[in-house]
């Protein structure tokens, strides 16, 4: 081969090279996969834009698991991230198709999303998610699948509402709690994320605290870790929300 | 092809294939944070 040809050879060598090891970033691990479940019918039944409220953004979907024998059933919802500015439950479509897939009840829930004119604010946001709640257990208990226990989750924005629903509007507390942090997290300071670890300790909470350390507030840099936080939100599911 | 170069091949491989991966992180880190010099643009 001439030396040109060689040149050319190695050029294009190493932009495929360079392509093939970003794409390679972007892939899940097999152990990770297990966790976002595409949603197809075998599944059950998803109903979408149920109202809970006159607003616009007021709406939520409900997975409901393919096996409606069951006497009781447990609830997850999951509120979507956004900066409380953007988002939508249909981002969450495989994190919730992974929990119905599991035999839960799940429910992902818009809130009306804060911009310069509407006012809305977390304080209202967490209202909605608030007054949300028994709409999404009676829709459940008439597609038969009545609700006797439940757990909330969220990411960024949706983890905030969650946090705030658990603690201020949920039935009982101390809740188990399990959470994640990026140590370079700027938009939502680390430091905070101190301030929560430290109230869950003195309040006897069962919970799990996870920092990764490479991260921002994508969580982005820790795979490991990340594994092994999903893996521990399913055992609390599976401690605290046991499937008969 | 020779010995040479196809250490060289193999070299412009693995350079590549970490350029590649280094240049998604930081694409990354600065719109979902991760740097120690801000970040966070989403």
């Amino acid at each position: 081969m001439k030396k040109g040809a060689f040149i050319a050879l190695g050029i294009v060598t190493f932009i495929v090279s360079f392509g093939l090891g970003a794409a390679s970033k972007l892939l899940k691990s097999p152990q990770m996969k297990k966790y976002s479940v595409k949603w197809n019918e075998s599944l059950g039944t998803l109903q979408k834009d149920i109202s809970y409220g006159e607003g616009e953004a007021q709406k939520f979907d409900l997975y409901l698991p393919k096996d409606d024998s069951k006497k009781s059933y447990g609830l997850a919802v999951y509120i979507h991230a956004g900066g409380f500015t953007s988002g939508d439950k249909s981002e969450d479509e495989e994190m919730l198709s992974w929990l119905c897939s599991k035999g839960y009840v799940a429910a992902g829930i818009n809130y009306t999303l804060a911009d310069e004119k509407n006012h809305a604010s977390v304080l209202t946001q967490s209202n909605e998610i608030k007054a949300a709640m028994p709409k999404v257990v009676e829709a459940a208990k008439e597609a038969g699948y009545p609700i006797d226990k439940m757990t909330i989750a969220g990411g960024s924005a949706g983890h905030a509402l969650a946090m705030i629903y658990a603690y201020r509007d949920g039935a009982d507390a101390p809740v188990p709690s399990v959470v994640a942090y990026g140590a370079y997290d700027k938009m939502q300071p680390f430091a905070a994320s101190k301030r929560l670890k430290s109230a869950l300790e003195e309040n006897h909470v069962d919970y799990k605290y996870f920092v990764l350390p490479h991260s921002g507030h994508g969580l982005q840099n820790d795979n490991a870790i990340s594994l092994k936080w999903i893996q521990t939100v399913e055992q609390y599911l599976d401690k605290y929300m046991p499937l008969e | 092809m020779t010995k040479k170069r196809v250490i060289i091949l193999i070299v412009i491989i693995a350079t590549g294939f970490i350029a590649g991966r280094l240049a998604m992180r930081a694409v990354g880190n600065l719109l979902l944070g991760g740097t120690m010099f801000g970040g966070n643009i989403l």
